[in-house]
C-alpha cells in the first residue's frame, strides 16, 4: 500500500486551500455581480450566504475529508456504502470544470505574452474574438484549430503537472509562490488604480449601497450562487485537501480562515477593477455603467484597453496583470486534478505518477475541443452547466446525505471534537435546511430558465445545449455509480 | 487620494465598507490569532 501523504505544514495546508477557493471569478466575477445586485448593499446578503452556506460546506467537506482520511468517493462511502457516487460526482465536477479551466488559463498565458508589447493593439475587443480566439459564426466548427490557444493549453498543462507531481509536498510547496503573488500584485493594482484619475467615480458604483434590492429575491439567490461557486465546495477538493491533514487538526478554524480570506480577496478585487474601471470611463468620457463588464469580457477586452492608457507603465502593469490570473488560475486548476488524482489513488491505490500523468494527457486531449474556433461558445456552455447544474446537484447531495442519512450531529461532534473553536447546532440547521433550501432554489431558477431558451441561444442551438451541456450532466451521473459498482481496493 | 474617495462616498457606503472589512479582514486576523495561541 502507498504511504500516506501528509501536507509539510498546517500553513500549506491553509494555503493550498485559500488557492483552490480563489480563483479567477474573485476579480473578474464578484465585482461585477456586486455592482449589479445593489452595489454595498450586496454586502448584506453576501455575508448572510456565506455564514449560512458557505462556511457550512467548506466545515461539511473539510469534516467527512478528515473523519475518514480519504478523498470524496472514499469519504462519501464512509457515510453509507450507497453514497459512493456522490464523491465520483464531485469528482467528475471537478473533472470537467478543469478541462475547460486549463484552457482559460493557456489564454492568460498568450496574453501574458502580447502584453510585453501591447500586440492587442487599441480594438481590443476585435482583437480577442475575431483574431485571438478567431470565433466562428457556428458552434459546429470544431476541427479547424486555433495553434496559441493549443500552445498555452499545453503550456498550461505542463505548469499543473509539475505542480502536483509529488503530491501534498509539491503542492505545499508551490502554494508559497502560488498564493502571495496574486495577493501582492492585486495590493499593486488597488494602489495603482486609487491613484488613478477617476478613481473614486468607480469606486462609488462599486460600493453606494442601493437598499431597495434587497427586497428582490434574486439578489440573494445571486449572494448564494456566487458564494457556492467560488468557494471550491461541491468538486471534493476540500474533502482531498483534508484527508492529507494530520489528526488533531483544526477543521473549524481552517473552514473560517479559508472562506473568509476567499471573500476577502473578492472584496479587494473590486477595489482594483472599479478604481481603474473608473479612470478609463473618465478617459474615454463616458459614464462608467457603460465600461462595467465582467469575466472574459472585463479580462480579456476591457482591462487590455485600460492597460493601453497607462503610460510608461503599461507593458510592465499588463505582464503583471496577465501573472495574477496566471496564479490565481494554476493552484485552482491542479487543485481540481488533485482532487481526482487523490479518489483514483483512494480506490484503487495507483501511483500518483501514473494517474498524474494520464489525467494530464486525458485532460489535455479533451480540451483540445475548446482551442478550436467553436471552443468559446462550448467553454461558455460546459462552464454554465457544470456551475449551475452539477456543482450546484453535489453539494445539495452531500447535504442530503449527511443531514438526513449520516447525522449532522455525529459528523459536528467528529470536527468539535478535533477543533478549537467548536460549531452548534445553527451548523445542524443551516446543513439540513438552509443550504439544501437555497441550493433548490437556485437550481429551479435555472432549469426553469433552461427549458424556455438554451444557454448562449441564438448562436448555441437546443442540440448543441443537449450535447455540451445536459448529455454531459447525465453521462457524469452513469459514469459515477458505475465506478461506485467498480472493485476497489480501499474501504472506508 | 483616500480622502477623496472617501469624500465621494455617501455615508451608508462607509458604513458598509466597514463592515465588509470587519467582518472579512477582522475574521482572518481572529482565526490566524486563535490558530497561533493553540500552537504548542
Amino acid at each position: 500500500m502507498a504511504e500516506k501523504e501528509y501536507w509539510p505544514s498546517r500553513t500549506s495546508f491553509v494555503l493550498a486551500a485559500i488557492g483552490s477557493a480563489i480563483g479567477l471569478g474573485n476579480v473578474w466575477r464578484f465585482p461585477y455581480i456586486c455592482y449589479t445586485n445593489g452595489g454595498g448593499a450586496f454586502i448584506i446578503p453576501y455575508l448572510v450566504a456565506l455564514f449560512t452556506a458557505g462556511i457550512p460546506l467548506m466545515i461539511l467537506e473539510m469534516g467527512l475529508g478528515h473523519r475518514f482520511e480519504a478523498s470524496a468517493p472514499i469519504a462519501m462511502k464512509g457515510t453509507g456504502r450507497s453514497k459512493e457516487w456522490i464523491g465520483w460526482l464531485a469528482c467528475g465536477v471537478g473533472f470537467m470544470i478543469v478541462c475547460y479551466y486549463a484552457v482559460i488559463m493557456g489564454w492568460t498565458v498568450n496574453y501574458f505574452g502580447y502584453s510585453f508589447n501591447l500586440a492587442w493593439g487599441e480594438n481590443t475587443e476585435a482583437f480577442f474574438y475575431n483574431e485571438f480566439l478567431a470565433r466562428s459564426n457556428s458552434v459546429g466548427d470544431i476541427f479547424s484549430l486555433n495553434p496559441p490557444i493549443l500552445a498555452g493549453l499545453a503550456i498550461s498543462w505542463v505548469l499543473i503537472i509539475l505542480c502536483i507531481w509529488k503530491g501534498a509536498k509539491s503542492v505545499g510547496k508551490v502554494v508559497y509562490l502560488t498564493v502571495p503573488l496574486p495577493w501582492l500584485c492585486l495590493v499593486i493594482f488597488v494602489i495603482r488604480g486609487l491613484t488613478l484619475p477617476g478613481a473614486e467615480e468607480g469606486i462609488a458604483y462599486y460600493l453606494t449601497p442601493q437598499f431597495d434590492f434587497l427586497r428582490d429575491p434574486k439578489v440573494w439567490l445571486h449572494a448564494y450562487s456566487q458564494i457556492f461557486f467560488s468557494l471550491s465546495v461541491g468538486f471534493g477538493v476540500m474533502m482531498a485537501y483534508a484527508s492529507f491533514l494530520p489528526k488533531k487538526s483544526d477543521i473549524v478554524n481552517n473552514a473560517f480562515i479559508v472562506s473568509l480570506a476567499n471573500c476577502g480577496t473578492a472584496f479587494l478585487g473590486g477595489f482594483a477593477v472599479f478604481s481603474t474601471l473608473g479612470y478609463y470611463a473618465q478617459k474615454m468620457g463616458l459614464p462608467v455603467e457603460e465600461v462595467v463588464d465582467a469575466g472574459f469580457g472585463l479580462a480579456f477586452v476591457t482591462y487590455p484597453s485600460i492597460i493601453n492608457h497607462l503610460g510608461k507603465a503599461a507593458s510592465f502593469l499588463g505582464a503583471l496583470f496577465f501573472i495574477m490570473l496566471i496564479t490565481l488560475a494554476i493552484d485552482s486548476a491542479f487543485s481540481l486534478v488533485e482532487g481526482v488524482a487523490a479518489a483514483f489513488m483512494d480506490k484503487w491505490e495507483s501511483r500518483r505518477l501514473k494517474v498524474n500523468l494520464s489525467l494530464g494527457i486525458i485532460l489535455f486531449l479533451m480540451g483540445i475541443v475548446f482551442a478550436t474556433r467553436s471552443g468559446y461558445y462550448w467553454l461558455d456552455l460546459l462552464d454554465y452547466f457544470m456551475n449551475n447544474f452539477g456543482l450546484v446537484v453535489v453539494a445539495l447531495l452531500e447535504c442530503v446525505a449527511i443531514g438526513y442519512f449520516y447525522g449532522t450531529r455525529k459528523l459536528r461532534e467528529y470536527v468539535n471534537s478535533e477543533s478549537e473553536v467548536s460549531v452548534g447546532l445553527w451548523w445542524d440547521v443551516m446543513i439540513m435546511f438552509v443550504t439544501p433550501a437555497m441550493l433548490i432554489f437556485a437550481l429551479f431558477t435555472e432549469f426553469r430558465a433552461r427549458i424556455a431558451e438554451p444557454y448562449g441561444f441564438p448562436v448555441m442551438p437546443r442540440w448543441g445545449e443537449f450535447v455540451g451541456g445536459w448529455a454531459i450532466v447525465v453521462l457524469l451521473v452513469a459514469v459515477s455509480i458505475f465506478f461506485m459498482r467498480a472493485k476497489g481496493r480501499r474501504i472506508a | 487620494m483616500l480622502a477623496a474617495i472617501l469624500g465621494r462616498l455617501p455615508a451608508s457606503a462607509i458604513v458598509m465598507l466597514i463592515v465588509a472589512c470587519t467582518v472579512l479582514y477582522g475574521g482572518v486576523v481572529l482565526c490566524i490569532v486563535l490558530a497561533i495561541k493553540r500552537k504548542p
